[in-house]
């Protein structure tokens, strides 16, 4: 279970949350032509945010990374948020 | 909830899936069984002895949009004198019974960085929940003269991207 969960904000004040009670809506599900503010929001209630506008695109998902063959299950998740603009990416990597 | 990764190897002729497996065995014997069972035995020089091919892939259930950037790569274990994993990706459709001669996939031995990493990403993207990554063929290669051992665990380590 993840620590840190989404939620885009629309430019009409609008939420979509990737975990709204019992459901569970996906990226793919987000207006990205909507999108006026994307946040990464930590259970401990921590708030990253990338303020979006026409010329930034948003850049986000989760790098996971896992072994078998060691008996671990260890499973390391780290959240890439950030945008691109005039062909620059700005990504800060967040643990889960 | 998020993406749920899990190994699967495949086995005979009409690949038999073997889903939630927590290691590839390297023996003489087309299966999932305790290596032990089935080991290889060493020729004399300089003939070589290979294990049977393993076709293991990464099954991806749960909920997400799209996993990208598949990538593995062995992290940890040392191989001893004589023993080489050879190993290289063909899609899900290229499968055909696993050989225990000398593969005409797992041609390379299987990188030891992410750098240089074998990708599994399939050419038809992995979107919808069930889906598989290519296979990792794979395949134990014993020169003649090794020494008889147990080969010690070897850790592969797998990344994807996924939203």
């Amino acid at each position: 279970m993840r620590h840190k969960h989404w939620r885009a904000v629309y430019n009409n004040g609008t939420i979509l949350k990737q975990i709204d009670g019992d459901i569970e809506n996906k990226f793919g599900d987000i207006d990205l032509s909507r999108l006026n503010k994307f946040e990464l929001v930590s259970n401990n209630g921590f708030i990253y945010t990338v303020l979006l506008n026409p010329l930034r695109k948003l850049i986000y998902f989760v790098r996971v990374t896992g072994s078998f063959g060691n008996g671990e299950n260890k499973i390391d998740e780290v959240h890439h948020i950030g945008y691109e603009q005039d062909g620059e990416k700005h990504i800060q990597k967040i643990n889960d | 909830m998020s993406a749920i990764v899990s190994l699967t190897i495949a086995t005979g002729v009409g690949e038999t899936l073997h889903e939630g497996e927590l290691a590839i065995n390297y023996q003489n014997d087309d299966a999932v069984t305790d290596p032990a069972s089935s080991p290889i035995s060493i020729p004399a020089a300089p003939a070589l002895a290979y294990s049977y091919e393993k076709y293991a892939k990464l099954k991806f259930d749960g909920t997400f949009t799209a996993i990208t950037n598949v990538k593995i790569w062995k992290s940890q274990g040392v191989l001893p004198d004589g023993v080489n994993i050879k190993g290289d990706a063909v899609e899900e459709a290229a499968y055909v019974q696993p050989v225990t001669t000398a593969s005409s996939i797992a041609l390379n031995d299987v990188p030891e960085n992410d750098t240089d990493a074998v990708s599994l990403q399939p050419a038809a993207g992995i979107t919808v929940t069930g889906s598989y990554s290519k296979y990792l063929v794979s395949q134990a290669v014993i020169s003649g003269g090794a020494t008889a051992q147990t080969l010690a665990t070897q850790t592969y380590r797998w990344r994807y991207d996924e939203t």
